[in-house]
């Protein structure tokens, strides 16, 4: 259980990341003209984009969620980083230069150049707010978690930290660090999760090999030493190997003080606040829905209910909703032309692979360490507790720090881009633009999804994640893909595909975030994208062929700009001052300047219209 | 169709239909005629005026690109063609990696299910469908998408030289 000590370096750690920020905010905050501006971002390069984009993507579901999911659902998992990176693969074959030759910094910028609709714009808008809105969930529920696992926090603590770190950040005018400084953040990530896995590793090599070959065994994990577990949320139990244990509280609706036996293949309920104490090499017996016995573990095809759809699904909305998420596609702006963003996306596939090693190889030591997790069902918390109970003593602390730092460096800085977004769509599509609005916006930003967090949701953190990455995909993923590639699209077919299939996606994903649906509803609905994104398209390419009158007169001439060679000099020659998006406007001024100085109402901003 | 026409080694030039290189070709030989043109009301000129005509640089090389470049950009017929030409080369390339990608992802749960077996066979220590699906991925997207980048910068460095000529 959390002592002082574990209190101490945690406070410690989240200090730090509270102080990076802080400082990056003030060196960014130092660059404000436009020419040190490009200068700073320009001058960075391929290499230092891509680490930047990198450090953005990586976010509580990359560092926490992976290695719980593999923890507790074995080789299946793996498919969570295979798809998190092909996204940038897909983003790289059809969107990525393109999308940079078209001068558009958000999404609702690109659909309002291509398509030249106010319209289509709201809509846009409501899916970033949506989107953004489904991202943030598992960034608090994440540092709530943390801070709940190592301290014994409750919840709303963690999500409150990362809250008041990243608002504060944005009210200083601090908000996108540029691009070396965010390009930081991938190494830190990187350092926190891979200094500890190679120390655990070379612990791991010197233990006991029966120990380390247990995981062949046909066999749930066993307890190494004595353990108590105090569950905090009702939980069911399977039970592969007979077990006895002393438990005070409730079990299977029974108050019970005493030993207890469970046979072979059960199932048990064990209510809240009930302490179970099991002897050193007992059994574990595993949360519904964890795979149970180590040999199912290792194989892969045996996660879940329907093993294959749910692969398939998770495939379709990992790889085509990457290119969708809001934060990602600001960063592009960054590289100077088309060829530069394809460059700058195949080294994000680079870095992106080498960090998903080691959720991967975390989420294996998990399953040897840190047992009693699959109890509680606590499995995002795997790599938080694996130092402590691996190593023990000051290597435990020093290490653990180092993880929650890393963790909530995750947290925020996904969060501020995240609620930058949010609150810029907000404040100036929706809400009239004063600055106080944007202050509002921020606010109103957090509000939905600290509601979410507060209710509790039932969801892992990467299955959270998911969510986010389906109804992009069935939203913007058609939306960008028919957009860059066929001049048949029309306004009215963009928007009836985005409705058609985000609205059905966020109806299933809401479902689902919900817990209300019978166990293979849920399979079905938690991961919509293989219904939704085919439905997405079909829906776009049939409006726009019954509005064929609809499609831009100047659609040509787009086309060719999104698509002629860099040197030819034919791509929008758009500087970041010169932005015509109110979105990108903002953003901007307000990353160069505290925000106090800044009166949006004064920035004028008119809808591009393009020269007839 | 011939998917070998469209590939990346293939020279842009000899991919267009035969119509659009005479309707290019044709571009250039009026804009050489008017050029001539010019310059023989220049010389008719100088004998009436006695002046004289200075010629600072040659634009010959510089005059056809400029032609092309702004019929892409004024939407001629030629101009049309050329950029939907490319378009259809870069989407049949991206189509084709994509592709690639997809039947290997697909299949990996299929050969699973089919060969339980592969399960449990071991490479160096380590289950075959962890080592797929940890490892081995990685280095496939990083080559699909470098070969990717590689094809289509040749395909754009074809298009602009050959517009270029």
């Amino acid at each position: 259980m959390p002592d002082k000590n574990d209190l101490y370096v945690t406070v410690i750690a989240v200090l730090a990341i509270a102080l990076w920020f802080t400082l990056t905010g003030r060196y960014s905050a130092r660059v404000r003209s436009t020419p040190d501006f490009l200068w700073a971002s320009r001058m960075a390069g391929p290499r230092w984009n891509a680490a930047a984009i990198s450090g953005e993507y990586l976010s509580a579901a990359s560092f926490l969620g992976i290695a719980g999911l593999v923890f507790k659902g074995g080789v299946d998992a793996l498919w969570y980083p295979v798809g998190f990176a092909a996204g940038y693969l897909a983003m790289l074959l059809f969107v990525a230069a393109p999308l940079r030759r078209s001068g558009a910094y958000t999404l609702p910028d690109f659909a309002e150049i291509r398509l030249n609709c106010v319209r289509l714009r709201w809509v846009c808008t409501a899916f970033v707010v949506i989107i953004g809105w489904l991202y943030l969930v598992p960034q608090l529920q994440g540092a709530g978690l943390t801070l709940q696992a190592v301290t014994d926090q409750p919840k709303w603590v963690g999500a409150t930290v990362v809250m008041v770190i990243a608002t504060f950040n944005i009210y200083s005018g601090r908000l996108r660090s540029i691009t070396i400084m965010q390009a930081f953040q991938y190494w830190i990530k990187l350092t926190a999760l891979a200094v500890p896995v190679f120390v655990l590793l070379i612990h791991n090599a010197g233990e006991d090999p029966g120990f380390r070959n247990s995981l062949d065994a046909s066999a749930p994990p066993s307890f190494s030493q004595a353990t108590e577990v105090t569950l905090d949320h009702d939980v069911e139990l399977q039970v592969t190997e007979p077990v006895r244990f002393t438990a005070v509280g409730r079990v299977d609706g029974q108050p019970v003080q005493g030993v207890v036996r469970w046979e072979r293949d059960s199932k048990h309920r064990v209510g809240k606040d009930t302490t179970l104490y099991f002897d050193a090499g007992s059994p574990v017996p595993v949360v519904d829905g964890a795979t149970g016995k180590n040999s199912t573990w290792l194989r892969p095809m045996s996660y879940g209910k329907h093993p294959l759809l749910a692969t398939y699904s998770l495939l379709v909305a990992l790889l085509l909703g990457t290119m969708g998420l809001p934060q990602v596609l600001g960063r592009y702006y960054t590289d100077p032309d088309g060829r530069t963003a394809r460059r700058t996306t195949l080294l994000v596939l680079v870095l992106l692979g080498v960090f998903y090693l080691f959720p991967t190889v975390s989420g294996w030591l998990a399953r040897l360490y840190v047992p009693q997790l699959l109890v509680n069902g606590n499995t995002d918390a795997a790599l938080l507790m694996l130092p402590r109970t691996a190593l023990g003593g000051w290597p435990a602390l020093l290490l653990g720090g180092l993880i929650e730092a890393g963790a909530f460096a995750a947290f925020v800085s996904a969060a501020t881009g995240l609620v930058v977004s949010v609150a810029g769509v907000l404040s100036t599509d929706v809400l009239p633009g004063r600055l106080r609005d944007f202050r509002v916006a921020t606010l109103a930003a957090w509000s939905v999804p600290l509601v979410f967090v507060l209710a509790g949701s039932s969801l892992d953190l990467a299955q959270g994640v998911e969510l986010a990455f389906a109804v992009a995909a069935s939203s913007f993923c058609p939306l960008l893909v028919l957009g860059i590639w066929w001049r048949g699209l029309t306004d009215a077919g963009a928007a009836a595909g985005i409705l058609a299939g985000g609205g059905l996606a966020v109806v299933a994903v809401l479902l689902a975030a919900a817990g209300v649906l019978s166990p293979g509803w849920q399979t079905v609905l938690a991961q919509p994208a293989v219904f939704t994104v085919p439905l997405a398209f079909l829906s776009m390419v049939m409006v726009s062929r019954r509005t064929r009158d609809r499609v831009p007169a100047d659609v040509s001439r787009i086309l060719l700009r999104l698509h002629a060679p860099d040197r030819l000099g034919l791509a929008e020659k758009r500087e970041l001052g010169q932005l015509k998006s109110r979105v990108g406007i903002i953003a901007l001024a307000l990353s160069r300047m505290p925000l106090s100085r800044i009166s949006l109402s004064r920035i004028r901003i008119g809808r591009h219209r393009r020269p007839a | 169709m011939n998917t070998d026409s469209l590939g990346p080694d293939g020279d842009f030039g000899e991919d267009l239909e035969p119509a659009i290189q005479e309707a290019v070709a044709q571009a250039f030989r009026d804009t050489v005629r008017e050029e001539n043109a010019g310059r023989m009301h220049a010389s008719e000129a100088e004998r009436g005026n006695k002046r004289q005509r200075v010629v600072l640089a040659k634009r010959r090389s510089s005059r056809p690109v400029v032609r092309t470049i702004t019929e892409l950009e004024d939407q001629t017929d030629v101009g049309k063609e050329l950029a939907s030409h490319l378009v259809w080369l870069q989407l049949m390339l991206s189509l084709r990696k994509m592709l690639l990608t997809v039947v290997v992802l697909v299949s990996i749960p299929l050969v699973f299910l089919w060969v339980p077996s592969l399960g449990s066979t071991t490479i160096l220590g380590l289950r075959v469908p962890w080592l797929l699906l940890g490892l081995a991925v990685y280095p496939f997207f990083i080559a699909v998408a470098w070969s990717y980048n590689r094809s289509a910068d040749r395909n754009e460095q074809d298009f602009a030289d050959w517009v270029g000529n």
